[in-house]
């Protein structure tokens, strides 16, 4: 230390000490109490550094440092500082030179020599490590971690000879000191000594070493495994199974150990002759006797044995497991298929057992041994697992449903169906699989972490977000983020894959470099341990600890973040950010502009949007005193201004501690190629072909080079191509100038193969060496169909096919779509059509009939009807205003039958109650007017209808009340209460109720068997039911977020204009009935004329202009619209009740009948969509535009409309306005003649305690909050609208509440 | 099933199964100072492939006011492990290197309140006793179990 007075000297060995005892705040304190006097102080202003360092202020730190080793260039403690700042920054090449520096200062100065000596062997340096130790040791020849430090530097430089040497010197120092009882730190050590011995090859030195050590260790099985092992090295085969025997009485489940027993008694082989293996089969069956408990015994005769003594043990084992219901039973035994024969002989065992199970309830049909129930449980989740590793999915599922039905509670079960339907490419029914499972045990986080993964793998990040934090600590501000702290590397894996699946190339390569970040973390977390280690002795874990470290990055996670990150970075070189080139294709400039903008317009909304989300997160997080990450989409890697040198920088790590993995060296070539580095990437080649010269990827790499060299021609510089001669022809076995031939002797060499991977690689190396011969790369994909190919064929690899093909612009892409949906039905994926667009449109779950030219060309039903079960054809389902058909074809009958005519008589002769304001229009409507919407009935007159528990009759008596245009107006307004007029008029002359007439007269003769009246009987009717969902924006419906809706009893008041329930299937038999005009299966059921009466043009609808595919003007019929599509008549209508929505369509020139049942709000755009999409698709129409893409962009704008619907025109509130009189004075009974009655009473607000007023009309009722004045607010929900709005009362002369005004309608006080 | 000692190779896996496993989650640096303080301590369960799925991570307890004892850091199996007696097996190992290579007395270990399960695998098939309730042992303020089981009468 430097010149100070006294004082400040004290001060300064104060603040030392803070350092050491890491109070960085005092110390930063005492150092600014110095600098006050002596500012210019270089030791102290570089200790001051140093706290900044730990206090987090980087900047600073290295300012003052720096500042203080400029004043001060010959203090060892500046260096010494300036050393430990790098350090601390991992930054170890610099923190070495400080160090140096400081000890060509001060050169004994012990503190800096020990922490220059834990960098270098850090730093793997073990020749300087070894030096600085000497240095050590001389200064201080007592030091116990010295001399172990050497011991360990020539251990680690391949010298155990030394190290053993340096030992036993110290040794001999203790030699009056050694403990009389064993002394966990010296056995350690003398445990080391002698791994040491072991390591020079010395086998009998070793055992002779150890057996002097037996009284001074801990560890005795540490001794008796040594021995064991030693002893058969030595070939002292008796004295090695004596020692075995001893270990396996230890832990009976240690399989080294039966292994090291099985060798000691000359049964090492693997290839057992027949007289050996029964040997080792007895050699186990005592063993088994001994140790019962012993899974290792009872497993290993699995291994051994084959032919018949495989069946007889197989039998025993499986059969134990079976009845003892072990879940891993399957994965246990999976490794034994890789001998076909094996695999075979248990398929027949399981099937053996199921088929004896169902008929006797024993495994072999005999009387004596029944099995309990689960036994069965287990056999089929086991056969499930079987078949499905079989890629039998189909066979799989059967097994597995059979299961469930067993035991509807087992999660296991649901975890193995999602398995299998991965498989089968259907994630998102894995997923939801994997769930259902999530669900019956929520306080598993297997389970969740299970489903988590399924959630990534069907690209729903949201959820998968939503789900794994479930288990995140819930205290913390971001929980997502705490899976990070904690290094859950397998979710990060997970969110980068799937995110690179999904394209989203910045959230992936975050992920990625999270991974990349861990693996850091876990190298410098050894850093403590250098000290560490040596103070405890544990110098064999120690020693374990470096080597692990040295080849760290070997490890699966490591190897497979960088495979996905140099995939990102591969994909940002090939195809920039801003490149549009595939979704422009095929446009003219002026188009590309336009979708240009449109693409930056929505991309300017979405960031908006994002941005605002990403805002209101950031605020909770720091609500709560967490840190907000700034760059959550990892736009600063997708921004990399050389994408390859990065993802090089990542492949480093593996080119040197896994460079005996192929994936390093064909990802090297991958990334050199890119950067045109021929040396480089032949280099990679050369690793690749020697590790595996037949790999399917590496083909295909080779063929990329030769071209690459082609094209490069003269430019490649002499000496690099000198180099690439060389090995010219080791790599492409002289056919390198050739290279049709070279592949064409890959395909030979693999036609017997059966691999996926090298078909595709031959495919894509015959196109890439000649594009004009494509017709020929196709035919090598195709070949993937035949048998042979089954077993390699994968999800992913179709996938992939599909890619090369479309990339090809191959004219097979759609035969080959077709072909991967054949054997991925579940997966959408593959799917054009229906399934696709349902998805794409965000419907839970839809059913669709088509009917053509007689034939069902399709009844099918897709997505979900409920949380769990799939919709079906046969799913019933509310069918809304369909409903309306069938009321006007029930008065036709009746028409047919004299007892009603259409158009002449008056509605109020058949039902005198239905009168109207003007005595004329009374005495002049029809029922045609009624039913073809034509009488003019103001809209709103029927909102109160709606969940109204109101008779129908009494409902009809308050239009009287209504003001009505005088004229009988011929214009078109739809009106459901002049529909249930109609039919309640049709049941009053025939009778009956309506529902019964038409029943009687539709339904009935029609075998129309699965529709009727009402959700309450749809419930009872089936269980093959639909329930109704709805979304908030289509955004959500998208990433399947729905609101369950409640089946509301709703159109009962108005049955005849919307209370049916069906399916498609009767669906298009109704359609097929209207086409036929009444004639179905050969006879006339229905009155032709009366049919042909509801098709015929009645009122004109207004609508917006039209395009040209339709008819000029829309009409409407009787309960249909009568339109026309490109030339086509056609009759179609919609309906909707809450939840649901259908369709149908009849297009009787074309013989073509199309239903849809689908359970969402705001579809009915999907549902015109889609019978567009399907009309051009069956009538092969011309294509005039993408109605499914259209009908999203509108749903879009509908969602919008209904969210401006939800918020209400409130006036603005008036503060300080108290209501004229007390609550009470409110209560009472208010009438509208038309809207019927609203009772206001006065109660306790349940949360408040309060009192307040309460409201109650014919379908609604709530709280009222006073707002202002006489006015108080209330909110409803009312057919799925949210709204709130003001009930207003008024007061008479007196002053005394007289009348009430609700939604511009006054009520009187009755 | 393979029981066995754990090496520092089974740290990360151990962890890896530990995070989807369990709520309680630690660093590696935690995981490294387990095996490099005790190493005979902590035993790992590997299935057919190798792979880890089940360990038990342990450690002394060298509270210089209490005897050394041993204490059970961590222990699970991967769900679709169980019913083998793999957790008892890897248990009975860990205890016995306690007991023999650092003379421990007993082994403690704590449960969380809610979880039911453990506390029956602990108390009921591995025949420890409930001690005492630690009020808010866990970061998020659940109460644990303290349980301990003697592994040598003196």
């Amino acid at each position: 230390m430097r010149e100070l007075p006294q004082k400040e000297a004290n001060l300064f060995k104060q603040i030392l000490r803070c350092y050491e005892t890491k109070e960085y705040k005092k110390g930063l304190k005492g150092a600014e109490q110095i600098l006050k006097k002596f500012p210019e102080h270089g030791e102290t202003l570089a200790l001051k550094g140093l706290f900044c360092n730990h206090l987090d202020k980087k900047e600073e730190a290295y300012e003052f440092v720096r500042k203080g080793l400029r004043l001060d260039l010959k203090s060892h403690v500046c260096w010494h500082v300036f050393g430990l700042l790098h350090r601390s920054d991992r930054n170890y090449e610099e923190a070495l030179k400080c160090y140096s520096q400081a000890l060509r200062i001060d050169k004994e100065n012990l503190q800096i020599m020990r922490d220059y000596s834990l960098l270098q062997i850090h730093t793997r340096n073990y020749e300087g490590f070894a030096d600085t130790l000497h240095q050590l040791l001389e200064l201080k020849p007592q030091n116990r971690q010295f001399w172990i430090g050497l011991a360990i530097a020539y251990h680690m430089m391949g010298k155990p000879d030394l190290g053993i040497k340096v030992l036993a010197a110290f040794e001999e120092t203790l030699k009056d000191e050694i403990p009389a009882k064993p002394d966990y730190e010296h056995s350690e050590m003398l445990l080391y000594h002698n791994s040491l011995i072991q390591e020079t090859g010395d086998i009998q030195a070793a055992l002779d070493h150890l057996e002097t050590l037996e009284k001074h260790v801990c560890d005795k099985k540490a001794i008796k495994e040594k021995r064991a092992e030693y002893l058969l090295a030595l070939g002292r085969h008796e004295e090695a199974e004596a020692a075995y025997r001893i270990l396996i009485a230890h832990n009976s489940d240690n399989f080294s150990y039966f292994d090291g027993l099985r060798k000691s008694v000359g049964l090492g082989n693997e290839d057992l002759s027949a007289d050996d293996q029964v040997k080792v089969l007895d050699l186990l069956k005592s063993l088994q006797e001994n140790y019962p408990r012993s899974n290792a015994a009872k497993r290993l005769p699995l291994r051994y044995a084959t032919g018949d003594a495989f069946v007889k043990v197989a039998d025993e084992y499986l059969r134990s497991m079976l009845r003892k219901g072990v879940p891993s039973l399957f994965v246990n035994i999976k490794t034994l298929y890789a001998n076909n024969e094996k695999e075979e002989a248990i398929e027949k065992l399981a099937l053996g057992y199921l088929a004896a199970l169902d008929k006797s309830k024993s495994f072999d049909n005999s009387d004596s041994a029944v099995e309990p129930p689960t036994a069965l449980l287990w056999t089929l989740y086991f056969l499930a697992q079987h078949f499905d590793f079989q890629r039998k999915s189909g066979q799989a599922l059967s097994y597995i449903n059979r299961a469930i039905e067993h035991t509807p509670t087992l999660v296991e079960l649901y975890m193995t169906k999602g398995r299998i339907l991965k498989h089968a490419g259907d994630l998102v029914g894995a997923m939801d699989a994997v769930n259902e499972a999530r669900e019956l045990d929520l306080q598993d986080r297997f389970i969740n972490s299970k489903c988590t993964k399924y959630m990534a793998r069907a690209g729903k990040m949201n959820e998968a977000e939503k789900t794994v934090v479930l288990f995140a600590r819930a205290d913390l501000a971001d929980p997502l983020n705490d899976l990070v702290e904690m290094q859950a590397m397998w979710f990060s894996l997970e969110c980068g894959e799937s995110q690179l699946r999904q394209g989203h190339i910045g959230p992936a390569l975050k992920r990625f470099h999270q991974v990349e970040k861990h693996f850091n973390d876990f190298t410098e977390d050894q850093f403590d341990f250098h000290m560490y280690c040596l103070r405890k002795m544990t110098l064999r874990a120690y020693v374990s600890l470096l080597k692990l470290e040295d080849q760290l990055r070997s490890h699966q996670y490591y190897v497979r973040a960088v495979e996905g990150a140099v995939r990102c970075y591969v994909q940002l070189f090939d195809k920039p950010e801003s490149d549009d080139s595939e979704a422009t294709e095929g446009m003219t400039e002026a188009e590309k502009k336009k979708f240009r903008n449109k693409q930056r317009k929505a991309e300017l909304k979405a960031q908006k949007e994002t941005e605002e989300k990403k805002a209101q997160a950031a605020q909770e997080i720091l609500k709560k005193g967490g840190k907000v990450d700034e760059d959550p989409d990892g736009l600063k890697y997708t921004k990399a201004e050389d994408p390859i040198g990065e993802a090089l920088k990542l492949l480093k790590p593996l080119q040197e501690q896994a460079a005996e993995r192929i994936e390093t060296h064909l990802m090297g070539f991958d990334l050199y190629i890119r950067k045109n580095k021929l040396l480089l990437a032949l280099k990679a080649l050369l690793k690749s072909h020697k590790i595996d010269a037949n790999n399917s990827v590496l083909h295909e790499q080779l063929v990329r080079f030769a071209l690459a060299v082609r094209k490069a021609g003269n430019s490649v510089k002499p000496a690099v191509k000198a180099v690439i001669d060389k090995h010219w022809d080791t790599l492409y076995q002289g056919k390198g100038d050739d290279l049709a031939s070279f592949t064409a002797s890959f395909i030979e060499k693999n036609k017997d193969l059966g691999s996926v991977p090298h078909l595709i690689s031959a495919a894509i190396a015959v196109y890439l060496i000649n594009p004009d011969e494509k017709s020929k790369a196709e035919d090598i994909v195709f070949l993937m169909a035949s048998d042979k190919y089954v077993k390699t064929r994968s999800y992913e690899n179709c996938i992939f096919a599909r890619k090369t093909l479309k990339s090809w612009r191959s004219s097979r892409f759609k035969e080959f779509s077709a072909k991967a949906a054949e054997w991925y039905p579940k997966s959408p994926e593959f799917r054009d059509g229906l399934e696709k667009c349902r998805i794409q449109c965000g419907i839970p779950g839809m059913s669709v009939a088509i009917l053509h030219k007689g034939e069902l060309v399709l009844a099918e039903g897709f997505g979900k009807r409920n949380e769990k079960d799939p919709f079906t054809a046969e799913t019933l389902a509310p069918i809304g205003s369909l409903t309306k058909s069938f009321t006007a074809t029930t008065i036709g009958e009746l028409v047919a039958e004299g007892k009603l005519d259409w158009d002449k008589t008056p509605v109020n002769k058949y039902l005198p109650e239905f009168e109207l304001k003007d005595p004329v229009l009374t005495s002049q409507l029809t029922l045609v007017d009624l039913l073809s919407h034509r009488t003019g009935l103001p809209r709103e007159t029927e909102l109160s209808w709606f969940l109204s528990a109101e008779t129908r009759s009494n409902l009809i008596k308050r239009l009287k009340h209504v003001e009505m245009p005088s004229k009988l107006s011929s214009k078109y307004l739809y009106s459901n209460a002049m529909y249930a007029v109609a039919g309640e008029a049709a049941a009053n002359v025939a009778g009956a109720t309506y529902e019964e007439i038409v029943r009687k007269k539709v339904i009935e003769p029609l075998s129309l068997v699965n529709s009727g009246f009402s959700p309450v009987e749809m419930e009872k009717r089936s269980s093959n039911h639909s329930m109704p969902y709805s979304a908030a924006s289509l955004q959500d419906a998208q990433n399947g977020l729905f609101k369950l809706e409640d089946i509301g009893d709703i159109c009962k008041s108005m049955a005849p204009a919307g209370d049916m329930f069906s399916n498609v299937l009767d669906m298009v038999r109704w359609g097929k009935v209207i086409m036929n005009a009444g004639e179905i299966d050969g006879k006339q059921v229905l009155s032709k004329e009366n049919v042909q009466e509801t098709l015929t043009p009645h009122t004109i609808i207004a609508c917006p202009r039209r395009t040209p595919e339709f008819a000029p003007a829309l009409t409407y019929g009787l309960g249909w619209d009568l339109d026309s599509y490109k030339g086509h008549t056609f009759y179609g209508h919609d309906g909707a009740v809450s939840g649901f929505r259908s369709r149908l369509e009849i297009f009787p020139d074309a013989d073509l009948v199309i239903a849809q049942l689908m359970n969402v709000t705001n579809s009915e755009l999907f549902a015109q969509g889609f019978s567009r999409y399907i009309s051009d698709e069956i009538l092969n129409l011309p294509k005039t535009q993408d109605w499914i893409i259209n009908s999203i962009k509108e749903t879009e704008s509908r969602y919008d409309l209904m969210e401006s619907m939800t918020k209400s025109t409130i006036p603005e509130r008036i503060q300080n306005k108290p209501a004229s009189q007390e609550l009470r004075a409110y209560v009472g009974e208010y009438t509208n003649l038309i809207h019927g009655d609203v009772s206001i009473t006065v109660g306790k607000d349940e949360i408040t305690g309060e009192e307040t007023l309460f409201y109650k009309t014919g379908c609604l009722d709530g709280k009222l909050s006073h707002y202002h004045f006489d006015s108080f607010i209330y909110e409803a929900k009312y057919l799925e609208i949210l709204s709130s709005d003001i009930i207003t009362f008024r007061g008479a002369k007196d002053g005394k509440v007289e009348s009430l005004e609700l939604m511009a309608d006054e009520y009187k006080r009755k | 099933m393979n029981i066995r000692e754990a090496t520092l190779d089974d740290m990360i896996p151990m962890q890896n199964c530990n995070l989807h496993n369990l709520p309680e989650n630690y660093q590696m640096k935690y995981y490294f100072y387990h095996s490099l303080t005790w190493p005979q301590l902590s035993y790992v369960a590997e299935d057919e492939k190798g792979r880890i799925v089940g360990y038990v991570l342990a450690k002394l307890e060298e509270d210089p006011a209490a005897e050394p004892h041993g204490h059970i850091t961590s222990l699970s199996v991967m769900r679709t492990y169980r019913r083998l007696g793999v957790a008892e097996k890897l248990m009975t190992q860990s205890q016995n290197a306690m007991r023999d290579v650092f003379n421990c007395k007993y082994v403690s270990l704590h449960v969380r309140k809610s979880n039911r399960a453990a506390l029956q695998l602990y108390r009921d098939t591995l025949n420890f006793t409930v001690q005492d309730i630690e009020k808010k042992y866990y970061a998020d303020g659940e109460d644990a179990y303290a349980c301990r089981k003697i592994l040598r009468e003196d």
